[in-house]
């Protein structure tokens, strides 16, 4: 995740909201590719990337501002960072063999938050030792690296909260750029509707979110290609956060699904069971088992699935698919 | 074209997932489906499809009472002994999974008779 916000947060200090030079991002699989398609580099950053503190309040906090505080809050301190030393990030990065710096040593180095990747959290790398408490040490990223890290967190990560606020779970997710272009991929952000988003699990709701992406990648083609989500789960304890899992979710099958008109058709079926998940009963059921389905499309998940859905016909609570629609989706379970 | 979407195109397994779905959608007969997603073995699929045709002959002749001039459906032999056939070569459950996937689909128009 880490990666992917840099590619982005590197594309996107580069063009700013000026848009003067036109910026793809496309994945090479060892490393993003950041290349300026149109126009040209300006020699400083665009302000407006810190005008607006509450895409930045709503990420990092607000962070008070005090005269005896080791650290500046996170705006303040990138926004000084960028506008230090926006041409040596620029060169730093224009080199292919430039990797950053991740550590313990944090001398230049700036920490590495849980919000941006859950692997940074403390307590979570090292192994526990004895009987004496330890809560685990920070992750220092250089601080190059850091600015473009958090500036493509906040305007392109997504933060989804699901539940109470002790029970609750947070997803973050972000779709990995297999060949984007990044004002595309801006629009695609506003125009993608996360309203109803099922909550019924970390699982369910980033499913959910990949099938709302997927059709609406039937629209962008071929401006916009995505290979998978990368997301990273944060358990709510009612103390902070704790890190529960992350990782990438493949593309693969909705994309397959997307190709032909019964198979959109089918991705919007499944929406609309998601979307009317928070409903007990059946239809949590089948929206729990759609998602074990589009997670690992077996005959034992299919089966569930056809099971619990056959019982929700039986109910009246949903209605019988078209041949053509069950038939594109039985194309695509996996047989042992 | 995965192994399941190949099942569920046979001619054989269209027919009694047909029957299964007027069975289900008209008969009300929810025992058979319930012992069809239970099966695991070959004798017992066959128990299972034994019990499912004579549930479905028994509300078939309940229709054709009630319409005279109708007739219900039925798969014939050959489609039973080609459903049989399939689950010894593909196995029971994948074979359970594409009759059931029959009775997941809209009903074409007039399906109670043939």
């Amino acid at each position: 995740m880490f990666d992917v916000f840099r590619a982005y947060g590197l594309a996107f200090s580069i063009t700013g909201f000026r848009g003067e030079a036109e910026v793809e991002i496309i994945d090479k699989h060892y490393a993003y590719y950041v290349d300026i398609v149109n126009g040209s580099v300006s020699d400083r950053p665009d302000a407006e990337l810190f005008a607006d503190i509450s895409m930045w309040e709503g990420v990092f906090g607000k962070g008070k501002l005090r005269k005896d505080a080791k650290k500046k809050p996170t705006k303040i301190a990138c926004e000084e960072i960028l506008n230090r030393e926006y041409k040596k990030i620029l060169d730093l990065h224009s080199h292919e063999d430039y990797v950053p710096e991740i550590g313990n040593d944090h001398k230049d180095c700036e920490t590495l938050y849980q919000t941006i990747d859950v692997s940074a959290s403390k307590g979570f790398r090292e192994e526990k030792m004895g009987s004496t408490y330890h809560e685990g040490s920070q992750l220092y990223v250089d601080r190059y690296s850091w600015v473009i890290v958090c500036i493509g967190r906040v305007f392109f990560g997504t933060r989804i909260a699901r539940g109470g606020r002790k029970k609750g779970y947070v997803l973050t997710v972000i779709p990995n750029p297999e060949k984007v272009l990044l004002h595309e991929q801006r629009q695609f952000q506003k125009d993608l509707d996360l309203k109803y988003l099922c909550g019924l699990s970390p699982n369910a709701t980033l499913v959910h979110y990949a099938v709302k992406l997927s059709l609406l990648l039937t629209k962008k083609r071929p401006t916009i290609e995505y290979s998978n989500i990368v997301f990273n789960v944060l358990q709510k304890t009612g103390q902070k956060p704790k890190p529960s899992g992350g990782g990438k979710y493949s593309l693969d099958l909705l994309e397959k699904l997307s190709m032909s008109r019964s198979g959109i058709e089918v991705l919007e079926e499944f929406d609309k069971e998601f979307a009317l998940s928070y409903v007990k009963g059946i239809r949590q059921d089948v929206a729990s088992a759609l998602t074990d389905f589009l997670l690992r499309p077996t005959l034992e998940n299919f089966r569930t699935f056809e099971s619990l859905y056959i019982r929700g016909q039986i109910d009246k609570k949903f209605y019988p698919w078209e041949k053509e629609q069950l038939e594109e989706i039985l194309n695509h379970v996996e047989v042992a | 074209m995965s192994k399941l979407h190949e099942l569920f195109s046979n001619p054989a397994i269209e027919s009694f997932g047909k029957a299964l779905r007027i069975a289900v959608g008209i008969n009300e007969d929810y025992a058979s489906l319930v012992e069809l997603d239970y099966v695991e073995k070959e004798e017992e699929f066959v128990i299972a499809l034994k019990k499912f045709l004579r549930r479905l002959d028994a509300g078939g002749r309940r229709y054709e009472r009630e319409h005279p001039s109708k007739f219900a459906f039925k798969p014939n032999e050959k489609d039973l002994d080609e459903v049989i056939k399939l689950a010894q070569e593909y196995g029971v459950r994948i074979v359970c999974a594409a009759l059931m996937s029959h009775a997941l689909v809209r009903s074409e128009k007039g399906e109670k008779t043939e």
